[in-house]
């Protein structure tokens, strides 16, 4: 009960001495059912739930891990048609070779002409070039280029007569 | 004493049930719509609360507040089917939430129509404060609001119940 005279003790009295209403016989029987169950039943699931979440883990783990290349075996068994043996058959050689190397010229400026100080002439050239290096593997169908833009800065002599 | 015996001073689960019944049921009867949603309430929070705790009862704060979690839910769910109901049920008498077959029958029932009639917040604190056995702390950790908010609820729950029940004996 309040001490806080605001609080009207009084009436704080009056309305405690009124008790809440029983629980009828019906619902106190439900409610003893309830308390009867042993929750262990729910916590006895987890020993059935727990491997079946870990195979899952497992799974999804094999499934979605990277593939790793160094762990590749370098021959895998394969089953002989003719014999019924197994027979290794080695891994495919991925090794790439250069073939093609390429400076295509893409544009050419040319820019006024310079004399230099012994009285030779020439003429500024400002080329625009795509270096391409092409590798191609051994089955003939794997290829790589590799492309990159330059530019390169010419002095071309002028003849003079 | 035999070895073995368990030593304790709380009570069981059964025996806390004996004595926190009819708190509950009211504290649920203020949350809900009838009387049969309040029943199951307590029955819902029982259950939750004794799978999570079997060997005794947790505080009364985390019980009154999982009768009020559970109350809210349930009225959330439900709401569209109860107005239904309600509106076909208006007008029949309902359980007094107080115990009338005593001498201050007459009073229990002015009690009941007048808690009835409080704003919820205000019967909520009310309830839990004369009937719940809480401190205004407990009240306030329960239903999630500042002490103070408790105090002054509790306050004008309780003017307004003097206006509606007598304090001389009818």
């Amino acid at each position: 009960m309040s001490h806080d005279p605001e609080m009207d003790p009084e009436m704080e009295r009056l309305l405690r001495a009124l008790r809440p209403a029983p629980p009828s016989r019906e619902i106190q029987r439900r409610w003893a059912r309830v308390l009867a169950h042993p929750p262990a039943r729910a916590m006895a699931r987890w020993p059935l739930v727990l491997p079946v979440v870990a195979t899952a883990l497992v799974a999804a783990l094999l499934i979605l891990w990277p593939e790793r290349p160094d762990k590749r075996p370098d021959a895998l068994p394969v089953l002989s048609r003719d014999a019924g043996a197994i027979t290794p058959l080695t891994a495919p050689d991925r090794t790439l070779h250069a073939t093609q190397i390429e400076n295509r010229v893409v544009d050419a400026y040319e820019e006024g002409p310079v004399q230099m100080v012994d009285d030779v002439a020439f003429r500024p050239v400002r080329v625009h070039l795509i270096d391409t290096l092409t590798w191609e593997g051994a089955d003939g169908v794997t290829r790589a280029s590799y492309l990159a833009p330059r530019e390169e800065h010419l002095l071309l002599p002028i003849p003079t007569y | 004493m035999e070895r073995g015996e368990r030593v304790s001073s709380q009570p069981t689960w059964a025996q806390w049930l004996e004595g926190r019944g009819a708190q509950l049921l009211l504290f649920a009867r203020t949350q809900t719509r009838n009387d049969a949603d309040a029943e199951d309430v307590v029955q819902e929070t029982l259950a939750e609360l004794f799978r999570k705790s079997p060997v005794a009862p947790p505080p009364l704060p985390v019980v009154y507040a999982t009768v009020r979690r559970r109350a809210i839910d349930l009225g959330r769910s439900t709401n569209r089917r109860l107005a239904r109901e309600e509106a076909a049920t208006e007008g029949q008498s309902t359980t007094c939430w107080f115990d009338d077959s005593l001498e201050q029958r007459e009073r229990a029932q002015l009690l009941d129509a007048a808690l009835r009639r409080l704003p919820a917040n205000q019967r909520e604190v009310v309830t839990l404060k004369l009937w719940g056995d809480l401190t205004f702390a407990q009240i306030a950790e329960t239903l999630d609001i500042p002490i103070n908010t408790a105090a002054s609820r509790y306050r004008y729950g309780l003017a307004f119940l003097r206006q509606h029940v007598p304090l001389e004996h009818p």
